[in-house]
């Protein structure tokens, strides 16, 4: 396997394409930072920095992957030389992991010097004497950090019938807290917010037991119609935030890192929706944090006044002597933050994005590894998926095979919108959900559900973005990715690439030929 | 040197090319069955498209047969541990252009888990055995074919196989590089190594192949040793020394009284490899087998059979001017042992006027065929 392996290497390096590759990889690195035009903060620049060099290097990696990944095989096969690696002693599965690894070898081989470049570039330009304190500083706690994040718990939206059901009834009685049976009370606990809701709407349970007795599709409509609209009310009452409303977010620390999290600032991190889309102007915020306890911020006013823009990500730094996260009695690691929209117009706060406490965790430069050990998993995918064509298809189609599965699986926006949208026949804007779903519209969630959840074992991780916004990405994170990258889907496309190619006959008069 | 162990056996191997959709589109072997024992050198002779080339890459797994069974060393040719005893020489150059000689041995042999320092001793000596000491460090996508033929060889002898696939050695080759080659392999097979040639050149496989396999349309039109199938089974010969006149006519009249026939002559029959095999073509191709690659026409045939039919002595006289003044004269001085060699040889069976031994070329049989090669060049399209 490693002479073949080498020689991959050897290939590569002998034929220029690591030369060619360098040099565009030196035009990245140190080319591409003199076309950025940033903010004009440090921050700004050095995140512009990260998110474009480290983006284009994994763009361009993972052509010359794909590339490599085609050739080196399809190419051996077609030139024939391959019949004269088939005929020695080595098992086919082993000559194609050799393959593999040697393109394995040549990326990493590329992307640490462009890793340590890039680290090398930004701290130099963090500590350039240019630069004034306070800038320094905002960098030093914002973007070269490792700042892990707490988040709120993904409230859940499902509706099961027959327990919303028996909820409305126990509702309808109208005990006190304290007549409530083991059972009942066990069934309070576990509804669900639309499910609550829908208990405050007495005609759920009247058209509940008229479906039971005649099933009609008006009935069914008009229940589904219900439950619809008290998952809005649920999702709307937890992203919105009205004039003049307050909403208060409540986040747990576990109490066994308050003291540690205490010794740096913590940031809030929170991104923002204007309520009314076609008015994207800066807005009046007030923020609080710790109301109520001996940790109180801003420590010297009631409120943090802010005026800034809607859509992007805001880092709110938290600072206290001491720390801001309680760190007495019960209310130890309960972080208690309140937002007051002082605007003319709602606010929402989309509860994919935020928001959420961030901690300092650790150094940028262990941070930049774990992101280019993910970014090296998704090449070595890449470089997986072009040794997988071209194990059964020649060169060129190997390639446009090979792209078009890129594509296809990074391209998932279509396949979220049918999952959301209950199916591909579209939705009735009127009413803002699906009048019929019919047996394709099930088919086709059926599939994006299961091609997302491929995807997202694979792509469902931004190791640019976190390191641009100096986020951590945990070893728990890396060992997800390397499980879900490499060993899942990696091992998937290997087996069948390997399974084809000892499949393969080596010395077919011509490529169209088939197999036996 | 050949024992009874069983090195290759072919059981109705049947090779049928498909088109993409599954449809047959070429029946490139067709039932064939043959054994090769260990020390053999057993040749694979036929036109283009006559199966032998399928034949080589069914045995060495690079091609899968569609029906039949065949075993190298009692394994599948798929076999992982077995190809670790096969040398393989292609038909072209099939080799990575961007190494030199000694990375393109070191490479190969590193496919046979072959120890560093065993892999550059062999590959000193491999390098030099083949002549490309002087170019060691060039890029083999610099070679000449026949450069590239050399290397291909010495790769193909890294692992010392026990079983050597050679597929047109010769092609290529200068003349001594041709002699060297044949050598070498009488000297494989004399240490128990098994060969397989295929080859258009019938030289090449009668110099050195102790069985041959004739193919033509996918089929096997002949198998047998060398001498039983060059024999000429019409005519007896008996070799002797120089006989008086008196003995001559007292043998004759012997001959004569047994076999009631006035028809017998004190020659040599004069059946070769050439005309026996351009016969089985022929024949073939008059009962219209069928071929997935080239065939021979009428033309070819005629004048192939004119070619074997000439005269001893023009040939011999032929074959005097031309050792004289011909182009091997002026090679000589450049590599002297061997061309004395062959002269010798060659003045040697002309003035004895019998059969030179098998390892040697005759010279007579080899102008022969030489011209033979010529014309079936012509014939193959070589």
């Amino acid at each position: 396997m490693w002479p073949v392996a080498k020689q991959t290497l050897k290939a590569a390096i002998r034929y220029r394409f690591v030369v060619a590759l360098g040099l565009a990889l030196l035009v990245i690195v140190f080319g591409v930072p003199l076309l950025l035009k940033s903010d004009g903060t440090a921050k700004g620049m050095v995140q512009l920095v990260l998110t474009y060099t480290l983006g284009a290097t994994t763009a361009l990696l993972g052509i010359a992957s794909l590339w490599m990944g085609c050739g080196t095989l399809a190419r051996e096969i077609e030139d024939n030389v391959m019949q004269m690696v088939a005929v020695k002693p080595v098992a086919r599965w082993r000559v194609w992991l050799g393959k593999w690894l040697g393109i394995m070898l040549l990326n990493a081989a590329l992307l640490v010097p462009t890793g340590l470049a890039i680290f090398l570039l930004i701290n130099a330009r963090a500590n350039s004497s240019d630069l004034n304190p306070s800038q320094k500083a905002k960098l030093q706690d914002e973007v070269l950090v490792s700042r892990s994040s707490i988040v709120l718990p993904k409230p859940d939206f499902t509706i099961d019938r027959a327990r919303a059901y028996a909820y409305s009834k126990l509702v309808e009685q109208g005990k006190s807290d304290n007549q409530y049976t083991d059972t009942e009370q066990k069934l309070r606990m576990s509804v669900t917010q639309p499910e609550h809701v829908l208990s405050l709407r007495p005609q759920y349970t009247e058209l509940i037991e008229q479906a039971e007795k005649n099933p009609s599709s008006e009935v069914i409509e008009q229940l589904k119609e219900l439950e619809h609209q008290a998952v809005q009310l649920s999702r709307g009452s937890r992203e919105i935030v009205l004039p003049g409303q307050l909403k208060t977010w409540v986040f747990e620390i576990d109490p066994d890192k308050v003291d540690r999290i205490n010794e740096k600032p913590i940031y809030l991190r929170f991104k923002f929706n204007a309520g009314d889309e076609y008015d994207p102007k800066s807005h009046l915020c007030l923020w609080s944090v710790g109301a109520g306890t001996g940790k109180r911020w801003p420590p010297d006013r009631e409120f943090e006044e802010m005026t800034i823009g809607s859509s992007v990500f805001h880092d709110l730094k938290l600072e206290l002597d001491g720390g801001v996260v309680p760190d007495q009695g019960d209310n130890r690691g309960l972080v208690v933050v309140n937002f007051a929209n002082n605007n003319d117009k709602p606010i929402v706060f989309p509860l994919d994005d935020g928001p959420m406490i961030l901690y300092h965790d650790g150094g940028f430069g262990m941070n930049l590894v774990r992101g280019l050990m993910i970014i090296f998993f998704w090449l070595g995918l890449i470089s997986a998926i072009g040794l997988m064509s071209s194990s059964f298809l020649s060169f060129p189609v190997a390639t446009f095979m090979s792209l078009g599965i890129l594509l296809i699986s990074a391209s998932t926006g279509t396949l979220e919108q049918i999952v959301e949208e209950d199916g591909i026949t579209g939705i009735n804007h009127e009413t803002g959900r699906k009048d019929e779903s019919s047996a394709l519209d099930k088919v086709a969630i059926l599939f994006s559900k299961g091609v997302l959840s491929i995807t997202d074992l694979v792509w469902g991780y931004s190791p640019v973005d976190h390191l641009s916004s100096g986020r951590t990405i945990t070893w728990a994170t890396l060992g997800m990715a390397f499980t879900g990258i490499i060993l899942l889907m990696g091992g998937l496309v290997s087996a069948f690439g390997a399974f084809m190619f000892q499949r393969r006959e080596l010395a077919l008069p011509n490529p169209t030929a088939s197999m036996n | 040197m050949s024992s009874n162990e069983t090195v290759i056996s072919a059981q109705g191997l049947t090779k049928v090319f498909k088109d993409f959709w599954g449809r047959p589109k070429a029946r490139a072997v067709d039932g064939i069955d043959f054994e090769v024992r260990r020390g053999e050198v057993f040749g694979l002779l036929g036109p283009n498209g006559s199966g032998k080339s399928t034949t080589v890459k069914i045995l060495l797994g690079l091609l899968y047969p569609t029906r039949g069974r065949i075993t190298v060393f009692d394994h599948s040719p798929r076999h992982v541990q077995t190809k670790a005893r096969i040398g393989y020489l292609p038909e072209e150059s099939y080799l990575y252009r961007y190494l030199d000689s000694d990375e393109t041995i070191d490479f190969f042999g590193s496919l046979f888990h072959i120890d560093s320092k065993e892999r550059r001793d062999r590959a000193e000596q491999l390098i030099e055995m083949v002549g490309l000491g002087n170019a060691r460090r060039r890029h083999v996508g610099e070679f000449s074919k026949g450069m590239q033929r050399r290397i291909g060889l010495a790769q193909a002898l890294i692992n010392d196989p026990d079983l050597i696939v050679l597929d047109e050695p010769t092609s290529g080759l200068d003349p001594i590089g041709c002699r060297e080659i044949k050598d070498l392999i009488l000297t494989l097979a004399e240490r128990g190594k098994t060969v397989i040639l295929s080859s258009h050149l019938l030289a090449d496989v009668e110099d050195v192949c102790d069985r041959a396999m004739i193919l033509y349309g996918g089929r096997v039109q002949a198998m047998g040793t060398i001498s039983e199938l060059l024999a000429n089974r019409d005519a007896t010969r008996i070799t002797a020394p120089t006989l008086s006149r008196e003995t001559m006519e007292r043998v004759l009249s012997l001959i004569r009284d047994d076999t009631g026939s006035e028809e017998v002559r004190v020659d040599n029959p004069t059946q070769n490899l050439e005309s026996l095999f351009l016969n089985i073509v022929e024949q073939a191709r008059r009962k219209e087998s069928e071929t997935s690659g080239a065939t021979s026409g009428h033309r070819v045939a005629d004048y192939l059979r004119g070619g074997a039919q000439g005269d001893r002595a023009d040939r011999v006289l032929d074959h005097l001017t031309r050792a004289a003044d011909g182009p091997t004269a002026g090679q000589v001085p450049e590599v002297a042992t061997p061309a004395e060699t062959v002269a010798h040889d060659k003045l040697a069976g002309l003035a004895k006027a019998e059969p030179a031994p098998k390892t040697k070329v005759a010279p007579e049989k080899a102008d022969n065929l030489d011209r033979a090669n010529e014309k079936l060049g012509g014939l193959l399209g070589d």
